[in-house]
């Protein structure tokens, strides 16, 4: 068992690590011609690491974070020590407010809220991040040789869409493990590959360094083409798969357009247009991609919760001995809930309209069983509770029925819900 | 003769709780069950590590040294990975002594919900440190397609209930690849009749691996050795899915429990234990023996069912208490018919074959078989199948009688029908007569404890049904009849 300090050190390291690695990522990204890095990835990986780690983690993360930044800064912008740390401080400072807002209740989120905070958990890093940068900027080249607007934008757009690839990820990959059976099966697999292999086919058709010679004006409305196909690939691949094929397929357009290739390198209005232009095409489809997991995370969870109350209702109902069916008032149609085959058999099941039903009742004790259902259907009776002979599936069966009317806002009854319970099979004491 | 034996090998990470219910209903069929718990079984999932799959086929071997003596029959039988292990001991030891039962073999792991990147585990098992760390979780759908039962068997991982390990470890996956490595060799050396039982969306492991075993172990010469049932209703864990009852059945089958089955009955749970049917066979011979028809009605249920075969004034099946009624007409009259030279029963699960004599004073000696259905301590119905059944048709003689009620019976049933078309309810009082007459009429006096305060409707209906005790069945019928006939005119005088 490692130690808290150990485990606080080990994870400072991991994060640093990380941060440094796919900071570099990002930097082999950059524009081959202004050396606009389009894309910041580290602060991803920091962000992602919060949103996944007990509160207790936090600190560690913090830690790797102002320290890898402030190697970032030594080593990448030239800073010196001092304005390193100031640095560091500012990167992690905004991702420390954007994180906390997006982890903010994440235990009860549901997966369209999570969605929702951590778009809002990036958005308020970028601006915070960016805002003290450009401060930080003018204090340290006060003569003002820096384009401090366009600091303002690369430092935020970089960072939000680092955080929306990335992030996704890492939260994606919480609580993975290597399963025997349960796992995406491999023709979902395959599908969600199919998808993905057209979307990059497209991507490089696309965002190739010709495709204004080839497409013409066209080119730019071309746009558009593959990303219906990281779209499916990513619903085929669910939250896991799907945010790291968002990941891969933005880095591949993001490369492509920094060494330009693709619609948005064909005519730039001033240097690092298209830089701009990629940054919010992979944030819209950042975002429409995370909200279309999302939605679709929710309908499975929402379905598993619907199925698990139908199920522990069946349960209990079959336990009991007890079979529900309701019964329209006026047409007398029947709709079974599912432990009426267990509890009755299959012909109660299959019984299509109370008629057949009072047909199957022992002639003793139709009369009554009909006086019940007539009573409580037509309002005259708000409950009726009998105990008759029925004979289902060859078998004599001893049932209670419980008859009680639903009735619509004009007080007309217009259900009758029944709860049939098995007393006994008919035995040889009552069938002397 | 020692009693045969069957040896189940239960599955990775699994306990006997893998093979459901089919120690009970191997031993309900008379059969000796021995199993044994697998090394790095029964504890916790981290014992699995160093475990080779040696050690398994060693363990299973010691096993069936120990048990092959016991028996002059022996069965191999396992489940998943049991089933390997069981293949390749019948292979290695040569097993002629009995059958091999294969239940879910994961001879391929290709089923329809393994990961897609089950492949990789190849090159993981490379990787130092790997096999022995990696967890492989159970995950849902647990190899249970019945939703009810899934969700059973999740709250129990959740509760942590050591029936079944929630993971086991890669290295543990690593060795059951090389046992099937070892299993898919030198399957033409199986010398004993094979029956593979496999689900078609078993999710672990496809259809392929049953086929591959069933054509390596009893293809070409030796066609007919091996066969295959396949499941519709099951994923992977067969014994206690939506198929159980096929699965046991086919075994049973299989095993050679058909003596039930010869005789047109099918294989019946006794739901009791060996002794307590035995104790109920002894009690149907005894009244047999005597000729006590209504005692051996009385033992059964009530819709307990003897079918007399021929083409005589006896033949038909008489169901019920209006089934001995008629019977009696034949069977207890002068001389009374009685069973006797009884010989040894064989037992089936539920089913007894009892070979007797039906006899009839000095007149009639008719040997032959009785094929008795029992369940929960009651007679289900009772066949009697005689050797020669001319012998039968010329003492009873006559044509069988077609089945049907009296005039009074008859009038009595349309009277039920008519009640059924009656536009208005009538009132309480009326409709617990209606009740009262009817019970009187199908039933006779009243029957049962009367129902306490709180069931008020049960208590009204039982008092009117007690208030016509002493009234004749024809006269209940009659009144019941003349009551129907009245509500119906007075509804039609409404009417009009």
């Amino acid at each position: 068992m490692q130690s808290a300090g150990t485990r606080f050190i080990v994870v400072a390291i991991l994060v640093a690590i990380a941060y440094l690695a796919v900071g570099m990522l990002s930097r082999a990204m950059a524009a081959s011609d202004t050396q606009a890095v389009a894309v910041w990835l580290a602060c991803g990986v920091s962000f992602g690491a919060w949103l996944v780690s007990p509160p207790g983690m936090r600190a560690a993360i913090l830690a790797g974070t102002v320290v890898a930044a402030a190697i970032w800064g030594i080593a990448a912008h030239a800073l010196p020590f001092g304005a390193a740390l100031a640095f560091s401080a500012i990167e992690t400072a905004s991702i420390a407010i954007g994180a906390w807002i997006a982890s903010h209740r994440q235990q009860a989120a549901r997966p369209l809220q999570a969605g929702a905070l951590l778009v809002a958990g990036a958005i308020v890093t970028s601006v915070a991040g960016a805002t003290l940068a450009v401060e930080f900027w003018r204090w340290l080249q006060p003569e003002g040789a820096i384009d401090l607007s366009r600091e303002w934008r690369a430092w935020a757009f970089s960072t939000i869409v680092g955080i929306l690839l990335v992030a996704p990820v890492i939260v994606g990959f919480k609580g993975f493990a290597v399963k025997r059976s349960g796992g995406m099966p491999m023709k979902q697999f395959g599908a969600g590959a199919a998808m993905f292999a057209l979307f990059l086919l497209t991507t490089l058709i696309v965002f190739d360094r010709s495709v204004h010679q080839r497409f013409g004006d066209v080119a730019a409305t071309l746009t558009y083409l593959p990303m219906p196909f990281l779209l499916l690939a990513s619903m085929f691949w669910g939250p896991r798969g799907g945010a790291v094929a968002t990941l891969v397929g933005a880095l591949l357009i993001i490369w492509l357009t920094a060494h330009g290739g693709g619609p948005f390198a064909i005519r730039e209005g001033f240097p690092g247009e298209s830089v701009v232009e990629v940054q919010a095409y992979v944030w819209v489809w950042a975002v429409l991609l995370l909200a279309g997991r999302a939605l679709n995370e929710a309908r499975r969870t929402a379905l598993a919760k619907a199925r698990d109350w139908q199920l522990r209702y069946e349960r209990t109902l079959q336990a009991n001995g007890v079979a529900s069916v309701e019964f329209d008032a006026v047409t007398g149609a029947a709709w079974w809930g599912e432990s009426a085959e267990a509890v009755l058999g299959a012909e109660a099941a299959q019984l299509r309209n109370i008629r057949d039903w009072l047909d199957r009742v022992d002639d003793a004790d139709r009369p009554l069983a009909q006086a019940g259902w007539e009573a409580v259907s037509a309002g005259h009776r708000d409950m009726s509770t009998d105990a008759y002979d029925i004979r289902l599936d060859g078998r004599d069966l001893h049932v209670q029925a419980r008859l009680a009317p639903v009735r619509g806002p004009d007080g007309a009854v217009e259900r009758v819900a029944c709860l049939l319970r098995l007393v006994t099979p008919v035995g040889a004491e009552r069938h002397a | 003769m020692r009693e045969p034996g069957v040896f189940l090998i239960h599955g990775l990470g699994g306990t006997q709780y893998d093979l459901g219910s089919m120690h009970k209903r191997l031993k309900n069929a008379g059969f000796v069950t021995h199993s044994l718990t697998l090394p790095g079984h029964g504890t916790k999932p981290e014992d699995l590590v160093d475990v080779r799959a040696e050690d398994w086929l060693e363990a299973v071997r010691a096993k069936y040294h120990e048990i092959i003596g016991q028996h002059d029959v022996l069965h191999l039988m396992g489940m998943c990975m049991g089933s390997l292990l069981a293949v390749e001991t019948a292979k290695r030891e040569r097993h002629a002594k009995g059958k091999l039962v294969v239940l879910a073999p994961p001879v391929y792991i290709d089923g329809w919900a393994t990961p897609w990147y089950r492949g990789a585990r190849s090159l993981l098992y490379r990787v130092p440190g790997v096999p022995a760390r990696m967890k492989v979780m159970e995950e849902d759908p647990y190899g249970i397609k019945n939703e009810q039962l899934r969700a059973i068997v999740k709250a129990k991982f959740e509760r942590g209930e050591n029936f079944h390990y929630g993971w086991v470890p890669l290295a543990c996956i690593r060795e059951v690849d090389r046992l099937r490595a070892f299993v898919m060799t030198d399957l033409d050396r199986i010398a004993c009749p094979t029956l593979v039982v496999h689900a078609r969306e078993d999710e672990l492991t496809s259809l392929r691996s049953a086929t591959y075993l069933v054509e390596h172990i009893g293809g070409r010469k030796r066609a007919g050795l091996a066969r295959m049932v396949v499941l519709e209703d099951s994923y992977h864990m067969v014994c206690v899915d939506n198929d159980r009852e096929i699965v046991v059945r086919n075994v049973l089958e299989f095993f050679d429990v058909t003596a039930a089955a010869s005789l047109g009955m099918g294989p019946v749970d006794a739901a009791m234990a060996p002794a307590e049917v035995l104790a109920l066979l002894e009690t149907a011979r005894r009244l047999l023996e005597s000729g006590d028809f209504a005692g051996l009605y009385a033992a059964g249920i009530p819709d307990f069912a003897w079918l007399q075969p021929g083409a005589n004034r006896a033949t038909g099946v008489y169901r019920g208490g209006k089934g001995l009624a008629r019977l009696k007409g034949w069977a207890m009259g002068e001389p009374p018919l009685r069973f006797g030279a009884f010989g040894m029963p064989s037992l089936n699960a539920g089913v007894a074959v009892l070979p007797a004599t039906l006899m009839a004073g000095d007149v009639l000696a008719s040997p032959g078989v009785l094929a008795l259905a029992m369940r929960a301590g009651k007679l289900l119905e009772a066949r009697w199948f005689p050797d020669d059944v001319t012998l039968e048709d010329r003492f009873f003689g006559g044509e069988p009688v077609p089945e049907g009620p009296s005039p009074q019976e008859k009038a009595f049933s349309e009277a039920a029908a008519l009640s059924k078309t009656l536009r208005q309810a009538p009132d309480n009082d009326t409709l617990l007569a209606l009740y009262a007459l009817y019970k009187q009429a199908s039933i006779g006096e009243v029957v049962g404890e009367r129902p306490g305060i709180m069931d008020v409707v049960g208590r009204a209906k039982y008092d009117a049904w007690a208030a016509r005790k002493g009234m004749t069945s024809q006269a209940a019928m009659q009144a019941y009849v003349s009551l129907v006939q009245e509500l119906r005119a007075r509804e039609e005088a409404t009417v009009s």
